[in-house]
């Protein structure tokens, strides 16, 4: 019977590779959401890094292109106007861990794999540089503006980064393409 | 290149910004506000008075609920289904007819709509994996959200690519 029942749910899962990729997928991000909560945050480093690099680079380019711009820790602010404090929930690790969840589940070849992955960490970690350079700038032309802004931020600097990447590893993977919108089935 | 195939190709185009002005329309002037005022006017008050008095701290702004029960370090928040994360895919979906994925978005949202509710009452009730559950959620919603756009938008590159 429990034999009978495996087989049952492997051969559905076989029938439906979209629906195994989003088990996998689901999988892979829990275990990585359970190491972040019991281990990463309580750490504290890496989100510290995150962050404070984060704010830094941003402050250098900013000045490099003109406008005079500081940073403390977390803080970074364009001088004479507000700050901006980069949380943790705001350095771009989530994105980063969705990022390697879609990708490590998607299956491929390892050397092309290991280079979407970090490669496209290094670009999620640059884009959100960019969008910390966008905070600390709309602080000085739409303060007003700012939630809205920081709400759809990562529409506009993130996900395309993300999503360009994704759809460049689903062409050049060579797997059958479980995710084309013609093919996506359930069931 | 197929001359009659070029402007067929802006109909993908034309038939997405449709439907994202179409499903923008309908979020904004009848959905959204229906969905504050369930929240505001019932679940909040609801979770509110589940909660011991002066204890915990349950906040609300208009796309997510944060919960802060008393000797916590941070808070749990959990993003309403059927806003910004539910209408843009589903839009896409409709443009590129994909009915499978609007089934499953739709069944997804549903689901969570009657479960998250109910973590959130655990939450509060002092049932501690509740909150592991929520916390769980959040990665999982972020990351369905963002599949579902990414299969929406790959349909319009195939849409695009084909001349359909």
């Amino acid at each position: 019977m429990h034999v009978r029942s495996v087989t049952s749910i492997r051969n559905r899962l076989n029938s439906s590779p979209a629906l195994y990729f989003l088990i996998k997928v689901g999988v892979i991000c829990i275990i990585m959401q359970l190491i972040y909560d019991f281990f990463l945050l309580p750490d504290g480093r890496l989100d510290l890094f995150l962050c404070e690099s984060g704010a830094f680079l941003a402050a250098q380019c900013l000045n490099l292109i003109g406008w005079s711009t500081d940073s403390w820790g977390r803080i970074i602010a364009v001088n004479g106007y507000k700050g901006v404090e980069i949380v943790n929930g705001c350095n771009g690790l989530t994105l980063m861990g969705i990022h390697c969840g879609f990708i490590l589940a998607y299956g491929g070849k390892t050397k092309p794999k290991l280079w979407i992955l970090f490669g496209g960490i290094f670009l999620i970690y640059l884009a959100n540089i960019i969008r910390i350079m966008g905070f600390a700038l709309i602080n000085v032309y739409l303060p007003n503006r700012w939630t809205t802004f920081h709400k759809f931020s990562a529409f506009i600097f993130l996900y395309p980064v993300m999503l360009g990447l994704w759809y460049l590893w689903t062409i050049k993977s060579d797997q059958d393409d479980i995710l084309s919108s013609s093919r996506f089935s359930l069931v | 290149m197929d001359n009659k195939k070029r402007p067929r190709r802006y109909l993908i185009l034309f038939k997405v910004f449709l439907s994202l002005v179409a499903c923008s329309v309908f979020y904004l002037i009848l959905f959204r506000p229906l969905r504050v005022e369930l929240n505001t006017g019932f679940l909040v008050p609801a979770l509110i008075s589940f909660s011991e008095p002066d204890s915990d701290i349950i906040t609300f702004d208009q796309g997510s609920i944060m919960i802060k029960p008393k000797g916590y370090n941070h808070s749990y928040d959990f993003i309403i289904p059927f806003g910004v994360f539910f209408w843009v895919p589903f839009s896409i979906f409709i443009a590129v007819r994909n009915k499978d994925a609007i089934i499953f978005l739709c069944l997804y949202h549903l689901f969570l709509s009657i479960v998250l509710p109910l973590l959130a009452f655990m939450f509060i009730r002092q049932v501690q994996w509740a909150g592991i559950l929520l916390s769980l959620n959040n990665t999982l919603f972020h990351i369905l959200f963002l599949i579902a756009l990414f299969i929406g938008l790959k349909g319009i590159v195939e849409d695009w690519t084909r001349g359909r």
